[in-house]
């Protein structure tokens, strides 16, 4: 909800001013007339202020005390609105202006009890009584009503402060429990990191001792060989031994570092980036891949490159643009060699959820199309792709589609990517 | 020529110490006597058999090889226990400097090579310090301090006659001047008096339990 609210920039006091001048301003309008619901209005429409141009909160709040006193009204329902004003201050608005508006608002409470203690139309009658009132019974109304419009005014204040510091520092306990659950996590993470850290460091024991026997027999066989080949022999057998048994447990130590990832046996290919995309749509990003062109035969370690450009190309896109970006994967088999390309949409989705003045998608001009051909996009992510693909003697680049989001393309000459040019099929 | 010496090998891999005897053996005179993984039953054989040179591993048997030529100390004392070589797989200051301050002669690692092995064992005996007053004056200073404050050689400095104490002093005072050229030229030979006369077994072990017991920073 607190991050639903902080992502958008006016529909969240849209909404509330809304329903206040809905339900406090149809109530005025029954009751008292149009004028009336002016001052429900303004007090409804000071909440459209409240985190941004601040000011306007506190002008309309006094203008909707200035309505009730100007028109001699009775007491408006919009008032009940100032407490809410107050909260919602509290929570949303920044310094100054948040201590401001909380001023303004007692000063609206005030007037409110002013306007209900000393207005000389009073007439009780309206809402079926019919009370006269005396002079020292209105003073009494009135201190009772400040005290209690006060108070309320300053109760909303401080409880809108209580409930953002909670929502923002101290979190909900459904945020406790997504907190708590990857702390434990990464508790037993940590366990087997420091397990496996403790085996690391018996295993180089081991292979220090035995690399210290190698170097001892070694070092002890150029003492003896010359005086006594068969204790030279001798000591090539121990450093043999040694030898072997100080490859075994590094062996296992590699064994045990690699443990839980694909790295040493199964490097992915191009034909895993069916599961990739199936894997990037599940967690929010829609992948297409095609293929065109006859395919061929790739070399192991450049085929694993252009996965991983692949790869971190669909990262990027995943990580700079916001859910409903589209990526597509095109692989371009071609008779020269294989193109790679990987397009976003992201500016697009972007460009969709802000509107202009006219109810439409913002427009992009010649300026943003000119800089998007002279613009050279860079970034340690993109430098660490291109100098993948230049290890294969191959080139990347990315343009910037204006409008619509980037394009990654990658090209690689045939010679330098395949260990059979012939068509498979 | 140099003079005949008894070793006795500890070390707890067998194939090391098959190695360092066959570098040993290249040497006539020395011989080794006791070839051991260092359990704490080989202490009793290292004590019995009237070994001149004591060569161990710090990784024994029965724990480090600094423990066990501290129990060997305690069991001969500390002036008639064997002169000790310690071998390591690699040079740690840490581990030289603990080697040196319970009379361990030398520390000699694998990458130092035999050589370095034969001649620490040679040199065992000799009079001469193995390390310079400038090598343990920089050997303590990049190691974190760690006080260990000794009544008794606190009791026995305080004690001394005029002409150790004057010794005492002139060491104190090129030691908290940290000059390297005075630190250098400093002899450690300049202490044998006051290392047969107090419990230690070379001047290198004095120093540090000196500068432990804060007997070098007084002013």
């Amino acid at each position: 909800m607190i991050r639903w609210i902080q992502q958008r920039k006016w529909l969240p006091e849209f909404l509330l001013a809304a329903t206040v001048f809905l339900v406090l301003g149809g109530l005025d309008l029954l009751s008292q007339g149009t004028i009336a619901m002016l001052g429900s209005l303004a007090i409804a429409a000071s909440l459209l202020f409240v985190r941004r141009f601040s000011y306007l909160t506190s002008a309309l709040v006094l203008t909707a005390s200035a309505i009730q006193v100007s028109f001699s009204l009775l007491p408006i329902f919009g008032s009940f609105g100032i407490p809410l004003v107050a909260f919602v201050v509290g929570a949303f608005s920044a310094k100054p202006w948040r201590e401001i508006n909380y001023v303004v608002a007692v000063l609206g409470g005030l007037g409110f009890a002013a306007n209900l203690s000393f207005n000389p139309t009073l007439d009780l009658a309206v809402y079926g009584g019919s009370i006269e009132l005396q002079s020292s019974g209105r003073v009494v109304i009135f201190l009772t009503l400040v005290t209690l419009s006060v108070s309320l005014v300053t109760l909303m204040w401080i409880l809108g402060q209580l409930l953002i510091t909670r929502l923002i520092h101290v979190g909900t306990e459904f945020d406790r429990l997504v907190f708590e659950e990857r702390q434990l996590a990464l508790s037993i993470e940590l366990a087997e990191q420091s397990k496996r850290f403790e085996i690391a460091r018996d295993i180089n024991e081991n292979v220090v001792q035995k690399l210290s026997s190698v170097i001892t027999n070694a070092e002890g066989g150029l003492y003896v060989a010359k005086s006594n080949p068969e204790a030279g022999v001798r000591a090539l057998d121990k450093i043999l031994v040694s030898a072997k048994s100080a490859h075994s447990e590094l062996r296992r130590l590699f064994d045990m570092i690699n443990r839980g990832t694909a790295a040493s046996s199964t490097l992915p290919t191009l034909e895993d980036l069916e599961s990739l995309a199936t894997t990037m749509r599940e967690t929010g990003l829609d992948v297409a891949v095609s293929n065109f062109g006859s395919r061929f035969s790739l070399d192991e370690s450049a085929e694993l490159a252009i996965y991983r450009i692949i790869y971190e190309a669909l990262q990027n896109v995943k990580q700079h643009n916001p859910l409903g970006t589209k990526a597509t994967v095109e692989i371009l088999w071609l008779e020269s060699g294989l193109q790679v390309m990987i397009k976003d949409n992201g500016v697009e989705v972007v460009r969709r959820a802000t509107l202009g003045s006219n109810g439409l998608p913002l427009p992009y001009d010649a300026d943003q199309d000119l800089d998007s051909l002279l613009e050279k996009v860079s970034g340690p992510g993109l430098t660490a792709m291109r100098e993948r693909a230049e290890s294969f003697g191959g080139s990347l680049e990315v343009q910037r589609v204006v409008g619509i989001g980037f394009t990654v393309s990658a090209m690689f000459p045939m010679a330098s990517i395949t260990k059979d040019p012939e068509p498979l099929f | 020529m140099n003079q005949s010496l008894r070793l006795a090998l500890l070390d707890s891999d067998s194939d090391v110490r098959l190695g360092r005897r066959m570098v040993i053996s290249s040497r006539p005179n020395l011989e080794i006597v006791l070839d051991a993984k260092g359990e704490a039953s080989d202490l009793s054989a290292v004590a019995d058999g009237l070994v001149d040179v004591l060569v161990l591993d710090q990784s024994l048997a029965s724990g480090p090889g600094i423990a066990f030529y501290s129990l060997l100390r305690d069991k001969l004392g500390i002036k008639q226990a064997p002169d000790c070589v310690m071998t390591t797989a690699f040079d740690q200051p840490a581990l030289l400097l603990a080697g040196l301050e319970v009379g361990i002669g030398q520390v000699v690692s694998i990458e130092q090579g035999p050589e370095a092995l034969l001649e620490a064992i040679q040199s065992a005996k000799a009079a001469e310090p193995a390390y310079s007053l400038y090598q343990l004056h920089s050997l303590i200073s990049s190691e974190a301090s760690s006080r260990k404050l000794d009544l008794d050689l606190m009791k026995l400095v305080s004690e001394l006659p005029e002409k150790l104490a004057s010794n005492l002093r002139r060491l104190r005072s090129v030691w908290l001047k940290a000059n390297p050229r005075q630190l250098g030229e400093f002899s450690l030979s300049n202490l044998d008096g006051l290392v047969a006369r107090l419990p230690v077994r070379s001047a290198a072990e004095l120093v540090i339990r000196l500068e432990r017991s804060e007997l070098l920073d007084e002013r």
